[in-house]
């Protein structure tokens, strides 16, 4: 991540939120306001490496945090930029993703950026959403 | 994977100090085969009073890792008053395996199908919970008690690292991920800021970027360099051997 900030330092700058899953264990890292969600089969949503600072990728003063969390299968991990998080908040991320079960996986980062749109799109947005199956 | 037998001799587990024999890792791994066979003999007995199966209660097996033999080295010692050093080890009992010690089912009454003296076991290998692979032992060994050679016993030794890798494709987790990118309302999909990388081998990750003013280009560039340092990283053409992102 450091080596990532240097690289774009002097040029346009990013926010990232990122997840990585070795075994049954996610390393999600974050700089800038982009968001990490966990959304458990049972029990309620959390946001993720919520300590990371706001300064962005490229402006040479990113601190990236990272966390480790176990998964379990059926457990959706939900990396949102701030244009689809910002207008749905936790209840709106949870309900767009629990609502999903019905459709197929894949349609779940549609579901959010639908949620999120028909509350304003003001700002370009992004969802990715991760799960284990086996 | 090569297999390489030797005839060597060992001796079963002594008792201790305490009289009472060290008995291996866990339960001892009973033949439940033999023991449904039983349960079925003894229901037909009850029905029709004779039967011609052959009595056993078929074979036990015992897993000794090495601590387990260091720890018998020692009993024996402070049976015989002795002090025990590192230097009375045996090199093998030190060795990275785990020994297994079969004993077979031995009956001694001729059955229908003259099983007299018969070994109900006639090789070890170690498998998976789901039965896709198998352990080959390295070696296996002549079980000797009371000065003879127990029939037709098994004492194979089993390399512990590869206990390690058994079944590791088992527990590999299969990922589902998807990601979708929306530009603001009025903006064309050129002008949007956002990007995101998804990376499948040999592990998942996924990234999601957005990029601030003018850069509806950084986060491309910046999902770009990520998966590009990743598999630099991962193939070992960068000073880095294992992908961070702790900084």
């Amino acid at each position: 991540m450091k080596r990532l900030d240097s690289a774009l330092l002097g040029g346009a700058q990013t926010t990232v939120v990122g997840a990585t899953l070795v075994g049954e264990q996610a390393a999600v890292f974050a700089a800038g306001d982009s968001r990490a969600y966990l959304v458990p089969s049972d029990g309620r949503v959390k946001l993720l490496a919520e300590r990371s600072s706001k300064s962005r990728l490229g402006s040479g003063e990113a601190h990236p945090v990272v966390d480790r969390v176990p998964l379990q299968r059926r457990d959706v991990l939900v990396l949102l930029s701030d244009g689809a998080w910002g207008p749905l908040g936790l209840p709106g991320i949870e309900r767009a993703v629990r609502g999903a079960p019905a459709r197929h996986f894949s349609e779940v980062p549609q579901a959010i950026l639908d949620a999120a749109s028909r509350r304003g799109c003001a700002d370009d947005m992004t969802a990715v959403a991760l799960r284990l199956i086996q | 994977m090569s297999t390489r037998y030797e005839s060597r001799q060992v001796s079963p587990p002594q008792p201790g100090p305490t009289g009472i024999q060290h008995s291996g890792s866990g339960p001892p791994r009973r033949d439940k085969g033999r023991g449904f066979f039983n349960a079925l003999t003894a229901a037909a007995n009850g029905m029709n009073g004779t039967s011609n199966a052959t009595q056993g209660e078929g074979f036990k097996v015992w897993i000794y890792t090495p601590e387990e033999g260091v720890c018998q080295v020692s009993f024996e010692a402070a049976r015989e008053y002795r002090v025990l050093s590192r230097d009375d080890l045996p090199t093998e009992d030190l060795a990275d395996v785990i020994r297994v010690v079969a004993y077979p089912d031995t009956p001694t009454e001729v059955g229908a199908a003259g099983m007299l003296q018969q070994s109900s076991a006639a090789h070890v290998v170690i498998r998976d919970a789901r039965k896709r692979e198998a352990i080959q032992p390295i070696e296996k060994r002549t079980v000797i008690k009371g000065g003879r050679p127990l029939p037709a016993a098994l004492s194979p030794r089993i390399v512990t690292h590869m206990l390690r890798q058994l079944g590791q494709s088992e527990h590999a987790m299969r990922v589902e991920c998807y990601g979708q990118t929306r530009p603001q309302e009025g903006r064309q999909v050129t002008q949007n800021q956002d990007g995101h990388v998804i990376g499948r081998a040999p592990f998942s990750w996924a990234a999601v970027f957005d990029g601030a003013g003018n850069a509806q280009t950084v986060a491309r560039r910046a999902a770009s360099l990520l998966e590009t340092w990743l598999a630099e990283a991962l193939s070992g053409r960068s000073c880095a051997t294992k992908p961070s992102f702790a900084g």
